[in-house]
């Protein structure tokens, strides 16, 4: 099955060569992408110097337009796997295994890596922990579907499931709102346990600041998603 | 409604409208865009020459003094101009987007193209010095 790993990056330039090389070494078998989301840093100049396979947009898009850019080109090239993986450092390339296994045998439609399973590695901290509990406690009163890490970017997505992100993703936050689209269209969703590290350099994309927003943006966004497909049932 | 205020609307609105007409004769407004604009302006004029229509509707929901109802409905017809210029800016926002992603695909398209190109043109030379 051809994979591809999709690399989404904004200012990595501390991590994602130490990102590439531990892929390279834990799944050497798998294609990946970079995508630069505009770095105002190195970014995109080491990826010309290290050769890596890469995409770079000429403006700002955010983490949504970035991985649906890969996904893009997943469909384009006639990849069966699409896995989103960060860029800085956080998901470990070893799980990669795991989390396709359910999509070769058939048995899901997106695997989502997931830190809360076995409750090992970086954890997060508690307020985090929190909107993310509120955030499977709405995705499981709106579609029925339980998803304990809903903010995990570490996600692989089968053929169809990668068709349909193609065409409509999230621009802002979009992993929360992707787990509830996928259950409404029919998908079936699961999770796997992965470790995630502490990120190795740059900054997250949610500051303290932002995360009111985040939270009501997201919820929201779940919400009227739901109202937008009453008919559907997950 | 005084008759004196009757004409310093009607005069306005006037003005209004040939400022927009002007405008998309220049072509600084796309047609498409205005024409929510140009229909609150005569929507306006025909309350201005016969505001006894909309006063009876006024004092139905009782609005006190019947010049605020003008008011009250340019007030709405702003709403709903923004609403729309809302609606144009997500619009163009997902068509940039498209966009963005589609010169980056094919940016690195290219990219390997010339790699290619650059790459046969090496051996040819070192094949014929």
């Amino acid at each position: 099955m051809k994979v591809l790993i999709i690399i989404p990056a904004f200012n990595e330039e501390e991590s994602l060569c130490n990102v590439v090389k531990n892929l390279k070494s834990a799944a050497p078998d798998v294609d990946y992408l970079i995508v630069n989301d505009c770095s105002t840093d190195r970014t995109e100049a080491l990826c010309q110097e290290h050769d890596f396979n890469y995409i770079t947009f000429p403006v700002n898009l955010g983490i949504g337009g970035g991985v649906q850019a890969g996904y893009l080109y997943a469909v384009e090239n006639g990849y069966d796997i699409a896995i989103q993986m960060d860029g800085d450092g956080q998901h470990d390339p070893n799980y990669i295994k795991d989390v396709i296994k359910p999509l070769q045998d058939g048995t899901a439609d997106m695997v989502i890596g997931s830190r809360f399973i076995t409750k090992d590695g970086f954890q997060s901290s508690a307020m985090r922990r929190l909107g993310i509990g509120f955030l499977k406690f709405l995705i499981r009163i709106c579609c029925g579907t339980t998803v304990n890490d809903t903010t995990s970017g570490f996600r692989a997505t089968s053929r169809s499931l990668t068709k349909f992100f193609a065409k409509n993703y999230a621009q802002d936050y979009p992993e929360p709102e992707a787990i509830i689209a996928a259950v409404l269209e029919g998908y079936r969703v699961t999770e796997v346990p992965v470790i995630m590290h502490e990120r190795q350099g740059g900054e997250s994309s949610i500051n303290a600041l932002k995360s009111i927003y985040y939270m009501i943006k997201v919820s929201l966004a779940i919400l009227i998603y739901r109202l937008g497909n009453l008919k559907k049932k997950g | 409604m005084v008759i004196t205020l009757r004409i310093f609307l009607i005069v306005c609105i006037l003005i209004y409208l040939l400022i927009i007409l002007n405008l998309l004769r220049k072509k600084n407004l796309n047609l498409r865009y205005t024409l929510v604009w140009l229909l609150s302006g005569v929507i306006m004029m025909v309350v201005c020459i016969f505001p006894d229509l909309l006063f009876e509707f006024a004092r139905f929901i009782g609005v006190v003094d019947p010049v605020n109802m003008v008011f009250m409905v340019e007030g709405m017809f702003i709403l709903i101009i923004l609403l729309s210029l809302t609606t144009i800016a997500s619009h163009s926002n997902d068509k940039i987007r498209k966009l963005t992603q589609t010169i980056a695909l094919l940016e690195r398209r290219i990219r390997k193209l010339e790699e290619g190109q650059q790459a046969q043109d090496l051996q040819e030379e070192k094949k014929c010095p």
